[in-house]
C-alpha cells in the first residue's frame, strides 16, 4: 500500500511541474527515434526509411505523450480546469446574463439559509442545556388561559418535588414580572433593571454552572436571610463592565443591599427561552416562605430520570396533582390542579411549528422559482449557442463531455450565488440575533453554523443540477445537423423546444401565483389586525415608564402620580 | 499487421518492464522496448511509445529508478534501473502470474471425456 501513497504524491507533484516533466519527456522520446533510427540504418536503411520505420515501430508519438501526462498527472483536475476557464470565460462574455443569474440565486439561496438558520435554531438544534431531552415543562389548565391558571402554589410545588417518583428534580420561576421590577442605585441615575425569582435549585436543574462567583446559598433563600443576586452576562458587562471584582460585593437593589453572588453565561438567555421579546438582567431568589400566601406564583420545570418517558410523567401528574392544595393551612381555599406535561423544547418552540414550517416552505418555493427563472434563461441561452455546440461535437467533444461543460457552468453560477447568498444570510442573521424587542424564542443565539453551510451546499449542488438540467436535455437531444444548417431549427425540434420553455413558464407562474396567494392572505389578515379600534390614536401617544420612590407606602402613591400628570400637562403644546 | 500478434492484457507491460530491467540491468526506454519485442519473437503488439506511460507509472511507484546518461553509441538517454521495493513487486507479480498461468494450462488442457471420470 505504500506504492500507492507513493504514487499519489507523484502525481500531485507532477500536475504542478508539467513544463519541465512536459520538456524531459520531449527529449527522452527524440533521444528513443534517434537511437531507433540509428539501428536502422545499420541494417542497412535509407535515412529516409529508418525514420518511417522508426516513427512506425513507436506508434503515435501524441497519443504517447497523452498516455504519458494521464499516467503522471491528475488528468481529471486538468479536465475541470480547462472546462472552468472556459466556463468563467463565456461567462465573462455574458455579463448581463452572469449578474442577473448570480443576484437571483444569491437572494433565493440567502432567503433560504436565513430561515433554516432561524428554524435550526428554534425546532431543529436541542435546547442549550445539559441533557435538554429529559426536561419537562409543567402546566396547569391544559396550558390555556391566563398565567394564573398556568402556575401552581408554592405549597403545590414543594409537594410535587417532595412526592414524585418520575423525576430527578422539580424547579421553578416567578413568571409574575415586570419590565424595570428592580431599580439600581448607586451608579448614577436609579437603573430599571429587569429581574426574575427563580427557585432555589433553578440552575442546578438546568445544569447551568455560574461564569463566576457561586450560585445561592441556603442562608439567601430562607425568610430573612441575606439578600443575594446572580447577574446575567450581558448585563454584567454593560453595566460592571465585566468587572470581576463585583463578585462578592454588595449592590443596591430596590433601596436593598444586596451581594452579588455570581455571574450567569452568557449561553443561558432566560428571555429567549421563557420570555422571547425580553432580556432579564438579574436573577433573584425565589424566597418561598414569603411566597405561600401570593396564591398560584409558581411555573414548574422537571428533569426527569434516565429512562423514563413524558407519558409517565404524565401519569404521575394525572395522580398526584388532584390531591394538592392551593395552601395547606387553609384547607378552606380548595384543592386540585391539573398538570399537563409537556418537552421543554416542545414548549419553547411548539406554538411557532406551524408558522416556521410554513415560512421554510415559502422560501423552498421561491428557490424553485429562481431554479425555473435560471432554467428558462439558460435554454433561451442555450439556443443562442446551439450552433457552438453542435460544432463541438462535430470537432470531437463527446456528449458526456458537453452535458459535463452546461454542468459546469451552472456549478459556477450557482457557486457564486451561494457565497452572495451565504453573505446575505450572515448579514440578515446577525441583525436577527441582536434584536431583543422580536418575541422569537432563542433568537439571540441564531447563527450561520455548520449545518447552515451545509444546507447552503445541498442548495446550490441541488439548483445548478435543477437549472443546469434542462438545457442539457435540450442539448443532447437535438439534432446536429440541424443544429448546424443556417435555417436552423427545423419544425419538429423548434416545437419541442417551445413545449419544453411552455412547462417553464407555466410552472413558474404557477409557483409565483401560490406564494402571491399566500403572502396576500397574510397581509389581509394583518391588516385586519392593524384595523382594531384602541379607543385611542397609537401613533400619538407613548408609554413611559417612570421610576419613583413612594416610601413603601401606597397613600403616597396617588399624590406623587397626580404631581406627575400636572407636571406633564404644564409642558407647553405646539 | 498487427492481426496476428499478441495484444497485451492490462498491466502485463508493467511486469515484462520489471523483469526486463531486472535481468538486464540499466536501460534506456528504447533497449527496455526493443528487448522485449526480441524476447517475445516479436509476438507481442507493442507500440515502442506505449512504454512510456509504463515507466513513469513504475517510477512514481517507486519500483524503478531512472538518470540521464550516455549510450555505448555516444548518445543522450535517460537510464531505468529496478529498485528493492521493485524486485519485491516483480517477486510477487511473477508468483501470482506463474499460478495463473498454471490454472489455465490445466483448465484449458481438460479433455472432452463425455462428463465421466
Amino acid at each position: 500500500m505504500v506504492y500507492f501513497f507513493r504514487q499519489a504524491l507523484n502525481r500531485l507533484h507532477a500536475f504542478f511541474h508539467k513544463a519541465p516533466l512536459d520538456q524531459e519527456l520531449n527529449d527522452e522520446m527524440a533521444s528513443h527515434l534517434d537511437l531507433a533510427m540509428e539501428e536502422n540504418m545499420r541494417r542497412g536503411m535509407t535515412k529516409e526509411e529508418a525514420r518511417r520505420q522508426a516513427l512506425v515501430r513507436f506508434g503515435g508519438v501524441q497519443q504517447a505523450k497523452e498516455q504519458h501526462r494521464e499516467t503522471r498527472g491528475l488528468p481529471w483536475i486538468d479536465v475541470l480546469m480547462q472546462d472552468l476557464r472556459f466556463t468563467i470565460r463565456t461567462l465573462k462574455r455574458d455579463r448581463g446574463f452572469t449578474i442577473i443569474a448570480i443576484l437571483i440565486l444569491g437572494l433565493g439561496i440567502g432567503a433560504n439559509v436565513s430561515v433554516f438558520s432561524v428554524v435550526n435554531t428554534i425546532l431543529l438544534r436541542p435546547l442549550p442545556f445539559r441533557d435538554p431531552q429529559q426536561l419537562v415543562w409543567i402546566t396547569g389548565n391544559n396550558g390555556v388561559g391566563g398565567l394564573s391558571g398556568l402556575t401552581y402554589s408554592v405549597d403545590a410545588f414543594e409537594d410535587y418535588r417532595a412526592q414524585n417518583k418520575s423525576l430527578q428534580d422539580v424547579t421553578a420561576y416567578m413568571p409574575f414580572y415586570g419590565q424595570g421590577d428592580y431599580k439600581l442605585t448607586g451608579y448614577g441615575e436609579p437603573q430599571p433593571v429587569n429581574g426574575v425569582m427563580v427557585a432555589g435549585n433553578f440552575f442546578q436543574v438546568l445544569g447551568i454552572q455560574p461564569k463566576l462567583g457561586r450560585l445561592f446559598t441556603q442562608d439567601e433563600l430562607v425568610k430573612g436571610g441575606r439578600p443575594a443576586v446572580l447577574l446575567s452576562e450581558p448585563f454584567w458587562r454593560r453595566q460592571f463592565a465585566g468587572d470581576p471584582k463585583i463578585v462578592g460585593q454588595t449592590i443596591t437593589l430596590n433601596k436593598t443591599p444586596t451581594t452579588v453572588a455570581g455571574v450567569i453565561p452568557a449561553n443561558f438567555d432566560f428571555g429567549s427561552v421563557f420570555a422571547p421579546g425580553t432580556q432579564m438582567d438579574i436573577f433573584a431568589p425565589a424566597i418561598v416562605d414569603e411566597m405561600r400566601d401570593w396564591g398560584n406564583t409558581m411555573s414548574l420545570i422537571g428533569r426527569m430520570k434516565p429512562g423514563v418517558s413524558i407519558g409517565q410523567v404524565q401519569a404521575e401528574a394525572d395522580m398526584l396533582f388532584p390531591q394538592f392544595y392551593f395552601r395547606k393551612t387553609h384547607p378552606e381555599y380548595g384543592k386540585g390542579y391539573t398538570g399537563t406535561v409537556l418537552g421543554l423544547k416542545e414548549y419553547v418552540s411548539g406554538k411557532l411549528h406551524r408558522s416556521l414550517v410554513v415560512l421554510w416552505s415559502a422560501v423552498g418555493l421561491i428557490m424553485l422559482i429562481v431554479c425555473v427563472n435560471l432554467s428558462n434563461l439558460l435554454l433561451a441561452r442555450s439556443a443562442a449557442r446551439s450552433k457552438e455546440f453542435a460544432m463541438r461535437s462535430v470537432l470531437g467533444a463527446g456528449r458526456g463531455r458537453l452535458i459535463r461543460q452546461l454542468l459546469t457552468e451552472s456549478l459556477v453560477l450557482s457557486t457564486g450565488g451561494a457565497v452572495l447568498g451565504l453573505g446575505i444570510a450572515f448579514a440578515v442573521v446577525t441583525w436577527l440575533a441582536h434584536q431583543v424587542s422580536i418575541a422569537l424564542p432563542l433568537l439571540s443565539s441564531i447563527r450561520v453554523d455548520r449545518s447552515a453551510l451545509g444546507w447552503t451546499l445541498l442548495i446550490a449542488v441541488v439548483a445548478a443540477v435543477l437549472f443546469g438540467l434542462a438545457p442539457g436535455i435540450k442539448m443532447s437531444s437535438s439534432d446536429l445537423q440541424e443544429s448546424l444548417k443556417d435555417s436552423g431549427l427545423g419544425a419538429s425540434a423548434g416545437r419541442k423546444h417551445d413545449r419544453m420553455r411552455s412547462v417553464l413558464v407555466i410552472s413558474e407562474v404557477a409557483l409565483a401565483c401560490i406564494l402571491m396567494v399566500g403572502a396576500g392572505l397574510l397581509l389581509r389578515s394583518f391588516l385586519r389586525v392593524l384595523d382594531i379600534d384602541l379607543g385611542f390614536q397609537p401613533s400619538r401617544s407613548a408609554a413611559i415608564q417612570v421610576t419613583y420612590d413612594d416610601g413603601g407606602k401606597d397613600e403616597n402613591r396617588g399624590p406623587i402620580l397626580q404631581n406627575m400628570v400636572d407636571h406633564v400637562k404644564a409642558i407647553p403644546r405646539n | 499487421m498487427g492481426e496476428s500478434k499478441l495484444d497485451l492484457l492490462q498491466g502485463t507491460l508493467d511486469l515484462m518492464v520489471l523483469q526486463t530491467l531486472a535481468a538486464m540491468g540499466s536501460l534506456h526506454g528504447y533497449g527496455i522496448a526493443r528487448r522485449i519485442e526480441q524476447i517475445s519473437g516479436d509476438e507481442v503488439l507493442l507500440n515502442q511509445g506505449t512504454i512510456y506511460a509504463s515507466l513513469v507509472r513504475l517510477q512514481q511507484r517507486g519500483w524503478i529508478d531512472a538518470e540521464w546518461g550516455t549510450s555505448e553509441n555516444n548518445r543522450k538517454a535517460k537510464f531505468y534501473s529496478i529498485t528493492r521495493a521493485g524486485r519485491k513487486q516483480l517477486a510477487q507479480d511473477a508468483a501470482y502470474w506463474e499460478r495463473l498461468a498454471g490454472v489455465m494450462g490445466r483448465v484449458l488442457a481438460m479433455q472432452n471425456d463425455g462428463g465421466r471420470d
